[in-house]
């Protein structure tokens, strides 16, 4: 809770240096986001029934005429379940340049690598807070690097560089997605099952130099556009390896849960077109990764997605009302020679169907439909929701979300993670 | 007596000369001079927009227009329109690039895929960012199609307190428009628009268009309603656009009007 204070007193602190500033002639802008969650599961034979979460998101921007500006964004953060998740941070702070059509943004800012309205092969490298699995959109996190861009007549050059990778930060402890084991096969021992506890979470290599590097080249021919990326860096989320604490008499015994982050590149092209009123592309990447075996040893782990998708705005006569419409399918070629587990996330949506749908009825009311079908080891998600706005400051939202599938997929594994979500956000 | 006759003569010959000179305009010149008071290098202003819809309901929206002359035609344009409040829209950017040969490039920066997307405006009837005003129109807003209509002055009417010359426009057989003609309504002393009426295809009666408080700006020789309501009388929905802070001519920076511009917003 000294936190989510801490995080409000930050926004009034803003709220003054703004006036200040606004006097001495310069742009600048503020906006305010404050928020209140809650996950309600429906299983009761769980141990978390209910995540409640206070959250505040301040923006500032200030601009100097059209060539520079700075960005800083702070969020605050209080969770009633997980004192992990609960804290405030700078997650951007950046100066951004223009000049002609070069267009530079270095410090601290989210790198987002996809461009498609869909899901993309890039994506598998953003930055996120994974406290929850399904819900990320508000969750991207900075990191210190260096993005910019250059427009030469219908093509423009990306080049994003961060220094030092951070990996996404996930959860062991107090989070409904966490499934530590509280017995393991004592390794030195065949056939001897000991019962474990969590002692701590390790990361192996935090100091190592990582950076990683996105080239993207976007080119429009004949009404077509087709871009080009290359990514080299990490993968955003870090392998996990069980280690006994051999030296720590106890019963049970302790086990640390160590991180490691391994590299991961990607090739990637999209081709998009609009015909008429719809947006066709299709995407094809070829994936550098690694994998752990069950001997835990890393192996370089090289397979492709292909992907198919399309957009379209719908209008109708009613001005107040319009459909957004996403379906992308998605298809990887695995080498096969590795058998995906069902936690492992960079590869929930290797074989898929995906569905967005918004459909505004009023000015006020909106609803919105996101389903995600996975056809390799049936997987299935489903979350209808609706949204109200009291005014343009408030904002209610409620949703439903379902997983269903066998066991050996993401969606069918967490069956017992089906909630109900309910959001008031408050902007100013 | 003498001194009377004379001074009535020359009211007469005075007042016919001034009738003479007003009758004598032809829609071809008050179309030219429509063109010339509208005709910028750029522009900017702020603006804010309400749709009303035939319930009742209302949208407002706050936005930034920024609007720089290109080289893709004779009268061709760069818009970049950026969303300013309320804040679930802030930041949303849509960067129209006029052509004269081709159709328009369309790009729309949502800021939460955080990436400029290339959007349709190939059809000329869809409204422009949910207001009534159709992509046409904004086209005909930016830079009347004078090639494209026979243009035929019917007389002088008032529209709300101001005179205005009363023109018909009909497309040419090869014009690509949804509207079977507009009916417009020049303002005689600053030749901008201060009302319209568009037919459709079917020749009804479709949308009226009334420009209000015409003001000059500062520093300019021009002028520019600071009221434009916009009514589809066919669906009883309104668009009101009221504008503020204009500059005219006095500089935009032409890299604004790139795609990496607007995605670094």
């Amino acid at each position: 809770m000294m936190q989510f204070l801490r995080t409000l007193l930050l926004s009034f602190s803003c709220l003054i240096f703004c006036q200040t500033i606004y006097s001495q002639s310069l742009k600048l802008d503020l906006t305010n986001n404050f928020g209140l969650s809650n996950f309600q599961y429906l299983e009761s034979n769980r141990a978390i029934k209910n995540i409640a979460e206070l959250r505040s998101e301040h923006n500032l921007k200030l601009k100097y005429k059209t060539v520079l500006a700075a960005n800083f964004s702070a969020r605050g953060i209080y969770n009633y379940v997980n004192r992990e998740r609960s804290r405030m941070f700078l997650n951007e702070a950046y100066l951004a340049a223009n000049k002609g059509k070069l267009n530079l943004k270095l410090g601290k800012q989210i790198f987002k690598y996809g461009k498609l309205t869909g899901f993309s092969n890039l994506d598998l490298a953003n930055r996120y807070d994974y406290f929850d699995f399904l819900e990320t959109d508000q969750e991207e996190l900075g990191q210190w690097g260096l993005a910019s861009k250059i427009e030469i007549k219908n093509i423009q050059f990306d080049l994003n560089y961060v220094h030092k990778h951070v990996p996404s930060v996930v959860y062991f402890e107090d989070n409904p997605w966490a499934r530590l084991p509280n017995q393991i096969n004592h390794p030195n021992e065949p056939g001897v099952v000991v019962p474990v506890r969590l002692q701590d979470v390790v990361d192996i290599n935090p100091e190592e130099n990582r950076s990683s590097l996105n080239l993207g080249v976007n080119m429009e021919l004949l009404g077509v556009t087709a871009r080009l990326d290359y990514y080299n860096g990490y993968n955003d989320i870090p392998f996990r390896k069980i280690e006994l604490d051999y030296f720590t008499p106890s019963i049970p015994m302790l086990y640390d849960i160590q991180l490691s982050v391994h590299p991961l590149s990607i090739y990637n092209l999209s081709v998009q077109r609009l015909y008429g009123d719809w947006n066709i592309w299709v995407e094809f990447g070829f994936i550098k990764n690694n994998f752990t075996t069950s001997a835990e040893s890393v192996e370089s782990d090289n397979y492709s997605v292909a992907s198919a998708g399309l957009d379209r705005l719908f209008l109708f006569e009613d001005p107040a009302k319009f459909m957004k419409l996403v379906v992308q399918w998605r298809h990887a070629l695995w080498n096969n020679k590795f058998e995906y587990q069902a936690t492992d996330l960079d590869h929930v949506l290797d074989r898929c169907t995906i569905i967005d749908l918004d459909y505004q009825h009023t000015y006020d009311l909106s609803f919105g439909l996101r389903s995600v079908t996975s056809y390799d080891g049936f997987g299935f998600y489903l979350k209808p929701s609706v949204h109200y706005k009291f005014s343009d400051m408030v904002k209610i939202s409620g949703g439903y979300a379902m997983l269903s599938g066998n066991d050996s997929h993401f969606f069918g594994h967490y069956t017992a993670e089906d909630r109900l979500t309910l959001k008031l956000n408050f902007q100013i | 007596m003498k001194i009377k006759f004379a001074l009535i003569t020359l009211g007469v010959v005075l007042g016919t000369t001034i009738c003479s000179a007003q009758t004598s305009i032809t829609a071809d010149q008050i179309m030219d001079n429509y063109q010339s008071a509208t005709a910028i290098e750029n522009l900017h202003s702020t603006l804010a927009y309400k749709n009303i819809s035939k319930k009742g309901k209302v949208q407002e929206r706050k936005l930034e227009q920024y609007i720089l002359k290109n080289e893709n035609g004779e009268d061709t344009y760069n818009f970049l329109l950026r969303f300013v409040a309320p804040n679930d829209v802030k930041n949303t950017a849509t960067l129209t690039i006029q052509h004269d040969e081709k159709d328009d490039d369309q790009w729309l920066y949502l800021p939460v895929i955080r990436s400029a997307k290339k959007i349709s405006a190939s059809k000329k009837s869809d409204r422009f960012m949910g207001t009534e005003m159709s992509y046409e129109d904004l086209s005909n807003y930016l830079s009347e199609p004078i090639g494209d209509y026979d243009y035929e002055l019917v007389g002088q009417e008032q529209v709300l307190d101001r005179m205005a010359y009363n023109i018909i426009a009909t497309p040419k057989s090869k014009t690509k428009t949804q509207y079977s003609k507009r009916e417009l309504w020049i303002d005689t002393k600053t030749y901008l628009l201060t009302k319209c009426e568009f037919y459709n295809s079917k020749g009804k009666l479709n949308k009226r268009y009334i420009a209000k408080n015409i003001k000059p700006i500062k520093g300019t020789d021009y002028s520019r309603a600071h009221f434009v309501s916009l009514q589809n009388l066919l669906t009883n929905n309104t668009t009101e656009v009221y504008y503020d802070d204009f500059s005219i001519n006095k500089g935009v920076d032409k890299s604004m009007f790139s795609r990496s511009y607007i995605e670094t917003l």
